[in-house]
């Protein structure tokens, strides 16, 4: 399964608050949609790792095993930066 | 329960608190595939609203009612800390807060002063043992009332900034190539061999107050893992509350412990706590709450009066009858525990950590460890 990486920026750069707060409008959406693929309980797919880039900088990422749940998340996190 | 842990190469580990992220850490550098769960992301939870307190001496050495070994558990998490703490810097180049002591136990009753020359009679001989303080140095050098009555200074307390401690833990967490994050409850089932760890080979809960809450899937319905374990139903919640105040001049420099009181100045901030408050699980701080224990803080050190209030929460301490962590293996085979810290889940964050991956990766435990053992801390049955 292919995997997508969501790359959020330099660690220092993302904002922790909105980031904890996009990862819970993800779970929420999640629980709220009404679809056969809601009703498989398991939640998104989702992993959060700090890798070095070739630069040596820190760089936060978000991996995803589904297209949508990728999508979703960059909606919400779009929408928690827009906030700031 | 089965004996040594065999052949765990990985493992879900419930919870992403300081206990959680710390047991992680340490088994993921001891070769482990760790996969964190937790639906909170960055952390908070107890390990945030915590004031850091690393007080072996006031906690532990001479509270009534709790487990006779807890003051050597929490000493000795005590002398680890000033090296965990370095090697977290090290690692992640952000500050792990800590700050050796000491602290200022101070009394303004009868009762407090008799808790004070327990202490200092259970501590008597050692290098570290706390000393008495002069009255009127007390209140000249620390700012402090004159409804105090006594005084003691415990070399052996200090204190950390959990917040910067747990932030520099995240990060460390997030950056171990063995380690995976997952924001989201922990999919455990039971099939009919047993507990199915998430694909993993084994598990561990520090999942706080909410331990006994953990859950499994069975015949497609959430079941509490305490039906296989009763002990996990011995944590109980303990909400606090307290408030932060803008440094001040004329504050003390230095942690104040007064009762269940504490003064704890950080870098950016006073702290001012707390509240112990057994079977509550709060989400804010109540305004009554916070005043009284403002006043309560004015009272030992008049300064604090004029210091403006710039934060005040609430969070919820798990808990034991006997003030001890419960720390090992459960009855079902690979699923372990490392929660129950009640007010010392900060200190003991080193010694715990260290433990869990003493019996997780190499099956072993010292007498110390096995005190905490699960099958020895059920409530006795009346």
């Amino acid at each position: 399964m292919a995997e997508i990486i969501l790359d959020l920026g330099p660690v220092n750069s993302v904002d922790e608050t909105a980031f904890a707060q996009a990862i819970e409008s993800l779970a929420r959406w999640h629980e709220s949609r009404d679809t056969i693929a809601a009703r498989d309980r398991d939640a998104p797919d989702l992993m959060i790792k700090t890798v070095s880039d070739a630069a040596g900088t820190l760089r936060k990422s978000v991996i995803f095993q589904k297209q949508e749940w990728a999508a979703a998340f960059m909606g919400f996190w779009e929408r928690e930066r827009a906030v700031l | 329960m089965s004996g040594a842990p065999q052949n765990i190469q990985s493992i879900a580990v419930i919870g992403a608190g300081i206990i959680g992220l710390s047991c992680a850490l340490e088994l993921a550098d001891r070769g482990l595939i760790v996969t964190l769960y937790d639906k909170a992301w960055p952390p908070r939870g107890a390990s945030w609203a915590a004031a850091g307190m690393l007080a072996p001496a006031f906690e532990a050495a001479s509270e009534p009612g709790i487990h006779p070994c807890l003051f050597e558990l929490c000493e000795q998490s005590a002398q680890m800390w000033p090296d965990w703490s370095d090697a977290l810097e090290v690692r992640t180049g952000l500050s792990a807060g800590y700050r050796a002591g000491p602290s200022l136990a101070v009394a303004i009753d009868k009762a407090q002063e008799r808790h004070l020359s327990a202490i200092e009679h259970a501590m008597c001989g050692r290098p570290d043992a706390p000393r008495a303080c002069p009255m009127d140095r007390v209140r000249r050098d620390a700012a402090l009332g004159g409804s105090i009555t006594a005084a003691l200074l415990l070399p052996s307390d200090g204190q950390a900034d959990n917040r910067r401690t747990l932030a520099a833990l995240a990060a460390a967490v997030e950056q171990h190539p063995r380690i995976i994050i997952r924001p989201q409850e922990a999919p455990l089932k039971v099939t009919r061999n047993g507990l199915d760890h998430a694909g993993h080979d084994a598990t561990l809960i520090c999942a706080g107050w909410g331990t006994p809450m953990v859950t499994a899937i069975e015949n497609g319905q959430p079941i509490r893992l305490s039906k296989w374990d009763p002990v996990l139903d011995e944590i109980e919640a303990y909400g606090g509350q307290m408030l932060a105040v803008a440094p001040i001049e004329g504050a003390p420099e230095t942690t104040i412990r007064c009762g269940d009181l504490y003064i704890v100045p950080k870098e950016d901030r006073i702290i001012i706590g707390a509240t112990t408050e057994r079977g509550r699980v709060l989400e804010a701080a109540e305004d009554d709450v916070i005043a009284e224990l403002k006043s309560r803080a004015a009272e030992i050190c008049p300064v604090l009066a004029g210091a403006s209030v710039i934060e005040t929460w609430a969070g919820v301490r798990p808990g034991t009858a006997d003030h001890a962590p419960i720390l090992g293996e459960l009855r079902l085979a690979n699923l372990f525990v490392a929660s129950g810290h009640y007010r010392n889940g900060i200190l003991l964050a080193p010694i715990s950590a260290k433990i869990m991956a003493d019996l997780i990766n190499d099956g072993e435990a010292t007498e110390l460890a096995r005190a905490f053992f699960p099958q020895s801390r059920l409530a006795p049955q009346v």
